[in-house]
């Protein structure tokens, strides 16, 4: 049995993937690793960033971020700007995670930050990710049992 | 020979063609694979570096947006800087 935080990352990327995800939207894919290219994009990429744990006599209360990776590339001259080519996919990620219980998994999904990052080369190329913020409770040593 | 037409004989022999649409000359076009969004990202993205040399005083008055066609393909100026004493123009081009 997979830890509770392998478990949420599993449902975040069931939900960013569900059968409501507009047609615009890329489905999100979840690899620590990638090599993409302009042909590959757009792109949503999840993937996990930090955890911070508090002990609380037995139980792990445990606070972790997530971050979801959109990723566009559109001409340098393009009328569309290159960060608007990601609003889609922004839009979506919030709509479907924000506020999020998981079944039961987390206490809540927020989200924390967007932050930007647009390079020039042969297109414009942009990054924006979104960071969330999840909190759950496991037993103290016990990833996988979760209260 | 001065260093002019040294660069303009290197080009002859080991360049390719360029115009802006009124002229027409010879350039050196280099392109590269550049990691692009890296910092602090598991996720690689590359694209190219497109860069295209030309003698400043056969193409003078190119601007940043400006269409032209390298090879018979098209591209737009991105960036454009004075090299050589500026003998030479170097652009940083995208593809079009």
């Amino acid at each position: 049995m997979a830890t509770t935080r392998e478990q949420i990352l599993k449902a975040v990327m069931a939900r960013l993937n569900a059968d409501d995800k507009p047609a615009d939207v890329p489905a999100t894919e979840r690899v620590l690793s990638k090599a993409t290219d302009a042909q590959s994009l757009p792109l949503i990429v999840l993937y996990p960033v930090k955890e911070d744990v508090e002990r609380k006599g037995p139980i792990a209360k445990r606070t972790f971020v997530f971050r979801v990776d959109c990723r566009a590339v559109a001409e340098v001259d393009s009328e569309t700007a290159v960060d608007e080519a990601c609003d889609s996919m922004l839009d979506w990620v919030t709509c479907a995670l924000a506020g999020q219980r998981l079944g039961g998994l987390v206490n809540d999904i927020s989200e924390t930050a967007v932050e930007w990052s647009i390079e020039a080369a042969d297109y414009a190329y942009c990054s924006a990710t979104v960071d969330f913020i999840v909190s759950y409770q496991t037993d103290l040593n016990n990833q996988r049992r979760y209260t | 020979m001065n260093l002019k037409d040294d660069l303009r004989a290197m080009m002859r022999d080991l360049g390719v063609s360029i115009t802006d649409g009124t002229r027409y000359g010879m350039c050196f076009l280099d392109s590269a694979d550049e990691l692009l969004l890296s910092e602090g990202s598991p996720v690689h993205t590359t694209g190219k570096t497109i860069v295209v040399t030309v003698p400043s005083d056969t193409f003078e008055n190119l601007k940043a947006g400006q269409q032209i066609t390298v090879d018979m393909k098209p591209y737009v100026i991105r960036e454009k800087y004075e090299m050589e004493d500026g003998l030479m123009t170097r652009l940083l081009c995208a593809k079009k």
